[in-house]
């Protein structure tokens, strides 16, 4: 008696409950638990890979930039294609936070079915829920396959359970499939606005989910531009009522990110060290001493001259001398004279606490797309038409082609301009199949310093093949999970 | 307690009386046996005063026993006891006073180890039996010795040695055995035959086998004892002039390693008993300090410690069921005792601490050299014209002061033991530093003579400095990275720090010492209250509480103005603060019994333990370029404050069972059923169990010829052992808040950081001791040797999982496999020279422990990361049938003569360097370990010699990555002077290629042998005359001088081979078990050199 009475009041005593996190008995019990889960899964954006590893994996790793930062391994072996599967620090934390991501939305659509709290369904907010999570995670699912190819499907992420989370590769046609049933959902579930841009432009809505569905089929080996076309023609004439912003370089300026043109952003606060963008300081703010990372391309800067487009070139790149290092490709001796350009997408680097927010859709975006599946369907005119479109906002000439391979390099010339340093380079190369033939032939060098004078050109040497347009599946994933088989070529 | 005894005690052959006697002869020897502890000591330490006029004996007697402790054991019948006598005295000892009351009586006495004096007659002749008569002597010295204790064997038939050492007893016949016996000494046992005269001489007994052991919950003679335990007493640790606790377990008991993660005074130690038993869980041993967990031995004051206990196999630990599994480590402080005379004691030392070996590096010729050859941006080399030295710069004499006092007494119901302490540490890199006060008080009083209540408490603060270290940026890299071209301020801008102008954001080390500004304070109080109630006097009822208090603050401030990346932030203010309590209840019930050759004691415990942890971490940088305040406050931007709470809740049932026949068969039986809070409830019980028997060989009659052996047990023993140490709330799937942007504003934001499992139970390790302790030639020779097998199962294992999980850290705690540890270890003592001015002891130990990793759940694990380039590598592996702790990369088969590129060996032919090509290139496991102590004795000098080492390890030198890649604009290890520079160069540093990282690849280039025999600890004492100490009322006067890491023998070319970059306590569990031997720019170990005095009054 007095001993059952003491190991009850022992199990008692055992209860320790924790008080500074939530638990997943008891996280998602209101409709308040529940938005703040969907907040989480939001909350991935300030992660590694949405900050700027996208930026780094699409503009370095193609021809718009040079990885800087002093030649760490991880971004030259990014740079040049020879990422080694083992490397497990920086390439395995893509998959991992995209997978997180995941898992985040993964979570939150199965607890959702089990709350009770009437508040949930007042104006409809769970069915919304149901569609931004979907939103968010066919985001993570699209970038997923554009790196990796097909890749394992996980769609409950709630077990260790070997015999579950082993799970092998889907195919790559198959993760496109999940992406559209997921955007499906979103389209149904999602309003087109939430009544209030600052929220609008940071919460999926009908229109982000058009414009994913519409590069998704796009990007797609299985592609359908006809539905391209359709997903378009939807966002341009959404009720939200999406426009070119006039001026391309109030898109940047750090002070207009919640305007018309925007789909959807990621937003920052400036100085809030829980909600600021720490990575302009990787590419801005020379006076600190670090190299900076994704240096503009002597071919890019090239293109925006060869085109004249003085406008965006402004916009995105800034050319600075007395600079604290010397750059292999730009200031082999560390020369204070020579001018060195950085990527000046985001322009306030505020001792790492940017307020500078990301575009993750916006217009001109599906409008450059929707000329490439016009001149796809073989609509050529139309495809112009809607191309100077983007050209006449900064102040070009409206151009013409002379067939649909012409213009189809003219819109693939016309994106890396419009949307350098926004991570979207890479996709359009291999989208349009021609990522090894401008790697090869792209006349890249670099310099070393002898004797305070520059060393005669060493040309970059870019080993790319088709097999290398993805990456290798991250070595100790492969040692988590036997059941992966690496991509060919690795 | 009886105190009239018959007579015929001694003399008679009446059964009747016999029984009686024997009983009264059991309850005296269960007596002994519990107040053993301090008994020897009380009779001479305790000092009386008497004063008595015409009283009988009996009348002072019992004056005697009022005063004190002592107890009369005689025969009402003596009419010796009649007399009168007058006595006067002051300030006696117990022998002073008896042998003035009996010179010339008919009586003689003996002082028993209990206190008890036994007043016989001398003997009586009885006509029917034989006479036996002789003097006993001491046989180290010669003199006689008196208060021997005499008996015929199997009979209670007995006497006592008089104050010359003679005696004379009556025995039934020629057959009969007398044995001689007294404490200290071995006793000896003799046929009577035809001798009337039998002469002996008593060897001291070296082995010491009455000495008491402390184990879980109370202590038991070191004759006694079944599992594995290793004793380190206070007088082995006097040898060692130390500050830290560590230093006194280190190299003194087999099978337990004290890895040293750095040389900074603040780095502290880390204690592997018999291997590391674990992956992902914390594999440090419990500590104990009187009675009470802690986590804390670095603040406790080691001229505290009266003994440590360490519990090596799971028999001994097994009452200890949580956590047990990495071994106990029990540690009791010194306390005062009855009737003491107040003795003040007061030990003072200064240290100087040195580097004791310097790397080469380039000098600022052979740098410029190199930079050129590199092709490195031009830079106008007059305005780098300085050749700095770092190491001469940053390494520096250090000096320390320690001080103690303590003061311990008592009267015949209260003792005391109050001591304080001051130590002010220097390292031996620049601003580097720890200050530490202690003070303790152990107390405790008999309120009657059944019951005793008492406390043990100490408060200690401690303040360090520290310097960063085990790090690309540590202050270690940077002496060797640092160019020399440049020195410490910058020569344009005086209020900067000299920046490298090949790379500017490389901080030279005397920035990096200084820059952050750092600062830890603690405080802390730990102790217990208890209370002890004897009702009967076999039954023994103790109640603990015991706690820990500990408050913390950490602050660091970077200015805005002298660092590169101080300028950068516009400042940095960081401040940690924290608070740690905990607290037990232990009530124990302890009853012993003797029946005839029957010895039991049973204990039962309940025990709750609670833990607590709160800790705040804020944060600001944005200062405006002002360093006035240097506080997180004025901060333009402000982190978000990160508050951790957490609990721990324990609670357990314990019993054990000692049972012993004829001192001859020991069987030791715990039991303990442990619950704790990590776990869910269906699962957070565990049941531990052990057994282990003794047989001491030496007791059975066909060993009694055996003469050359003294002593001989077999110990075997198995248990099982638990471990719940991993993060807090193990078993919960934990949901973290964080936040994010809608609507313009922060909102709340909640995210799955843990994945929940419910199934998660104890680590559970089950551990085989099979051991043998002798002592051979009078106990000069004494040993004790172990083969111990443990087994690890249910692996508290933070299993990889793959990352499409989408868990943070792709790790899920779960049960999950397997590992094994055994190996054999020997404890070795001899005093090989006893003579009466000049003594020479030898102890040795030496450990073989052999590791193997039997399950993973069928996955490797990578571990160790280091990012000397921009990248994480992870040097070690876990893979089963695999030793914990074994390095994994490439084969580096020298520079190619041609190319002077490394050569990798392209292990499957398939004629590309890749990671099938990477292998086990390493193992940091040392085949054995060992320590090595001899004592002499010379008049009033003392000499100590402590060497240690370690033989047939790996150091993974990553240090080197960074000394000799010779790809950027950093300084080089002088090494590569020798680099290759053209075709044909026989080498085995490669060619200088800028950016180029393949030559630093992880490779065998890195490996090196990390075997090492060091003179640890050289003492000299001088005891100063008695003479001289009288004079001035001093009771002792010692003076000495120690030298630490006097001398090093190892091939090993870093710093020092005392390396464990990753055993540092801010490294995660997993790192600090899976990769030892790793070398990162570690602060090595110092030489020093300490002076001190040592006085009591």
């Amino acid at each position: 008696m007095i001993l059952s009475t003491l190991l009850f009041s022992c199990q008692k005593f055992l209860d320790d409950v924790p008080q500074t996190s939530f638990t997943s008995g008891n996280a998602y019990r209101s409709a308040n638990d529940v938005e703040n889960a969907l907040a989480g899964c939001y909350n991935i954006f300030y992660y590694d890979y949405y900050q700027w590893e996208n930026v780094m994996l699409s503009d370095n790793r193609s021809d718009n930039a040079y990885p800087g930062g002093g030649g760490e391994d991880t971004f030259v072996d990014e740079d040049q294609f020879q990422v080694p599967p083992s490397n497990s620090h920086n390439f395995y934390q893509w998959w991992a936070q995209l997978y997180q991501g995941i898992a985040r939305c993964n979570v939150l659509l199965e607890k959702i079915n089990d709350v009770k709290d009437p508040q949930i369904d007042v104006n409809s907010r769970r069915q919304q829920i149901i569609g931004e999570a979907s939103f968010l995670r066919a985001l993570h699912y699209f970038n997923l396959v554009k790196l990796y190819g097909g890749v394992p499907l996980e769609l409950k992420s709630n077990t260790a359970d070997p015999a579950v989370t082993r799970k092998p590769r889907a195919t790559e046609k198959q993760v496109y499939d999940q992406i559209v049933a997921d955007l499906e959902i979103a389209l149904s579930n999602l309003p087109d606005e939430y009544g209030d841009v600052t929220i609008d432009k940071v919460r999926a809505t009908k229109g982000a989910a058009n414009a994913l569905l519409a590069k998704v089929w796009a990007q797609r080996e299985d592609r359908d531009y006809s539905k391209v076309l359709q997903y378009c023609n939807a966002v341009i004439s959404s009720p939200a009522g999406y426009q070119l912003l006039p001026s391309y370089e109030k898109l940047f300026d750090g002070s207009n990110y919640y305007n018309q043109e925007a789909i959807m952003i990621i937003p920052f606060i400036e100085g809030n060290w829980s909600a600021s963008n720490w990575a302009v300081q990787l590419y801005l703010a020379p006076e600190d001493g670090w190299q900076k990372y994704c240096v503009p391309s002597k071919d890019l800067v090239n293109a925006y001259l060869n085109e004249g487009d003085f406008v965006r070139m402004r916009a995105n790149i800034i050319f600075w001398t007395n600079i604290p290092w010397a750059d292999e490709n730009w200031s082999p001796c560390g020369n204070p004279t020579d001018s060195v350009p950085f990527n000046y997408k985001q322009k306030h680097p505020a001792g790492w606490a940017s307020g500078d927010c990301y575009y993750i859709l916006r217009l001109a975006d599906i409008l450059t797309l929707k000329a490439e599946a016009q001149n796809e369907l073989n609509d050529l005119p139309g495809a112009i038409a809607t191309l100077n479109l983007v050209r006449a906002r900064v102040g070009l000439p409206n151009i013409d082609a002379a067939n649909k391979e012409d213009m189809k390099r003219k819109i693939l010339n016309e994106r890396r301009l419009e949307l350098a340093f926004e991570a979207h380079r890479w996709d359009d190369l291999t989208r349009a199949g021609v990522a090894t033939d401008v790697m090869t032939s792209l006349n890249e060098y670099k310099y070393t310093c002898e004797n305070g004078t520059p060393s005669a050109p060493i040309k970059i040497n870019y080993r790319v093949d088709k097999n290398h347009w993805i990456m290798p599946i991250p070595q100790p994933e492969i040692d988590a999970n036997p059941n992966l088989v690496q991509n060919p070529g690795y | 307690m009886k105190k009239y005894i018959d007579e015929n005690v001694f003399v008679t052959t009446e059964t009747f009386r016999k029984i009686l006697l024997k009983m009264k002869f059991t309850i005296l020897l269960i007596f002994i046996a519990v107040i053993q502890v301090s008994a020897s000591v009380y009779s001479q330490e305790t000092y009386l005063n008497l004063s008595v006029k015409d009283k009988s004996l009996r009348d002072v007697f019992k004056l005697i026993e009022k005063e004190s402790n002592f107890r009369f054991f005689y025969n009402d019948e003596f009419t010796e006891l009649d007399r009168n006598i007058n006595i006067d005295i002051k300030d006696k000892k117990i022998d002073d006073i008896l042998a003035m009351i009996f010179t010339g009586s008919e009586v003689t006495y003996r002082i028993l180890e209990n206190n008890i004096i036994v007043i016989t007659p001398f003997s009586k002749t009885l006509p029917q039996q034989l006479v036996i008569q002789g003097k006993v002597t001491d046989a180290t010295s010669g003199e006689p010795l008196p208060g021997v204790n005499i008996v015929v064997e199997g009979t209670s038939i007995g006497t006592i040695s008089g104050e010359n050492g003679e005696y004379s007893i009556e025995v039934p016949d020629s057959r009969s055995v007398l044995v001689f016996s007294f404490v200290g000494m071995i006793s000896q046992k003799i046929v009577v035959g035809n001798q009337q005269i039998i002469n002996v001489s008593l060897q001291p007994d070296l082995a010491q086998l009455e000495e008491v052991v402390v184990v879980g919950y109370g202590a038991q003679k070191k004759k006694d004892v079944t599992g594995a335990v290793a004793v380190i007493s206070s007088k082995d640790m006097e040898a060692r002039a130390n500050t830290q606790f560590g230093n006194s377990i280190e190299g003194k008991a087999a099978g337990v390693q004290v890895i040293r993660p750095s040389g900074q005074p603040q780095a502290g130690f880390s204690i592997r008993i018999r291997g590391t038993s674990s992956i992902t869980s914390a594999s440090d041993p419990l500590y104990i300090v009187d009675g009470v967990q802690t986590y804390s031995i670095n603040e406790i004051n080691p001229a505290d410690i009266e003994s440590i206990s360490v519990l090596k196999d799971a028999s001994s630990a097994a009452i200890y069921g949580s956590s047990g599994a990495n071994g106990v480590v029990l540690i009791t402080t010194k306390h005062g005792s009855y009737n003491q005379k107040t003795r003040v004691t007061f030990n003072s030392s200064m240290m100087t601490s040195q580097a004791w070996k310097k790397l080469s590096v380039l000098n600022s010729e052979q740098f410029k050299d190199l930079a050129i050859e590199l092709g490195l941006p031009s830079i106008d080399w007059s305005r780098y014209s300085e050749n700095t030295n770092w190491q001469d710069l940053v390494f520096r004499n250090a000096f320390t002061q320690n001080y103690q006092l303590a003061v311990t007494g008592g009267d015949n119901k209260t003792s005391y033991y109050v001591s304080g302490s001051a130590i002010n540490q220097e390292g031996i890199v620049l601003n580097n530093s720890v200050k530490r006060a202690t003070f303790k008080i152990n107390f405790d009083h008999k309120v009657s003579s059944f019951f005793k209540v008492g406390t043990n408490l100490s408060y200690d603060k401690w303040t360090d400095i520290p310097v960063p270290e085990n790090d690309r940026n540590g202050v270690i890299t940077r002496l060797l990275t640092t160019v020399p071209i440049i020195g410490v301020w910058d020569k344009d801008n005086p209020a900067h720090y000299a920046l490298n102008p090949f790379i500017p954001d490389l901080e030279n080390p005397v920035s990096t010492v200084y820059q952050p500004e750092q600062n830890y304070k603690n405080n802390r109080f730990h102790g217990n209250v208890f209370a002890e109630l004897s009702p009967l006097k076999d039954l023994k009822f103790k109640s603990l509480l015991g706690f820990e208090h500990s408050n913390g603050i950490f602050s660091s401030f970077l200015n805005p103005i002298q660092t590169r990346y101080g300028r950068t932030m516009d400042g940095i203010a960081n401040e940690g603060d924290y608070e740690y309590t905990y607290w037990v209840t232990e009530n124990t019930l302890d009853f012993t019994k003797q029946i005839n050759d029957h010895n039991i004691s049973v204990l039962a415990g309940f025990i709750a333990s609670r833990e607590n942890s709160h800790s705040v971490w804020l944060g600001s940088h944005g200062f405006g370029g002002s360093s006035a305040i240097k506080t997180v406050t004025p901060g333009t931007v402000q982190n978000v404050p990160q508050v951790s709470i957490y609990e721990k809740s324990h609670a357990a049932f314990i019993a054990r069972l000692n049972y012993s026949f004829k001192d001859k068969y020991l069987i030791t039986s715990n039991f303990r059923a442990d619950g704790s809070g990590q776990f869910s409830p269906e699962n957070r019980w565990g049941y531990f169990p052990s057994f282990s028997a003794g047989w001491r060989i030496s007791k059975e009659e066909f060993f009694q010829n055996i003469t050359a052996i003294n002593d001989l047990k077999l110990r075997i023993g198995w248990g099982l052992v638990g471990n719940d140490r991993a993060n807090p709330y193990a078993w919960y799937g934990l949901v973290s808040p964080a936040f994010y942007v809608i609507g313009g504003n922060l909102v709340n934001a909640s995210y799955p950081s843990t994945l929940e499992n419910s199934a998660l139970r104890w680590e559970k390790t089950g551990q085989l001791n099979i051991g043998i302790d002798a002592a051979i030639l009078n106990s000069r020779i004494s040993f004790s040797a172990d083969y111990y097998n443990k087994k690890t199962t249910d692996l508290l294992l933070y299993v990889p999982i793959p990352a499409s999980v989408g868990i943070p850290d792709n790790t899920a705690l779960q049960n999950a496999g397997s590992l094994q540890n055994k190996g054999f270890e020997l404890q070795f003592s001899s005093k090989n020279i006893l003579k009466e001015h000049f003594t020479w002891n030898t102890d040795f130990n030496i450990n073989f422990n052999r590791s193997k990793v039997l399950d993973v759940v069928g996955t490797v694990m990578h571990t160790g990361p280091i990012n000397p380039a921009g990248t994480t590598y992870n040097l070690s592996i876990v893979k089963a049938g695999e030793p914990l702790g074994i390095f994994y990369g490439y084969i580096s088969d020298g520079v190619d003569p041609e190319t002077g590129m490394i050569m990798y060996r392209d292990l499957n032919s398939d004629g590309s360097i890749d990671d099938n090509d990477k292998t086990i290139i390493g193992n940091a496991n040392p085949k054995f370990t060992y320590g090595l102590t001899n004592s002499f004795s010379f008049k009033n000098f003392t000499l100590d010699i402590f060497l240690q080492g370690v033989q047939g390890n790996d150091i993974f030198n990553a240090t080197r990555i960074l000394t000799e890649s010779m790809r950027l604009g950093m300084n080089q290890s002088a090494t590569v002077i020798n680099r290759w520079r053209k075709p044909g160069d026989k080498t085995s540093i490669p060619k200088a290629i800028k950016d180029d990282v393949t030559n630093s690849n992880i490779s065998t280039r890195y490996i090196e042998d990390g075997s090492y025999l060091r003179v640890k600890s050289v003492t000299l004492g001088y005891k100063l005359p008695e003479v001289f100490v009288t004079k001035f009322k001093i009771t002792q006067f010692m003076v000495f001088v120690t030298a630490e890491n006097l001398l090093t023998f190892t091939k090993y070319s870093g710093f020092d081979p005392e390396v464990s970059a990753f055993n540092s306590s801010n490294m995660d569990n997993t790192n600090k078990n899976t990769a030892p031997g790793v070398d990162y720019g570690t602060y090595p170990q110092s030489r020093d050199f300490i002076f001190g005095i040592n006085v009591t009054f």
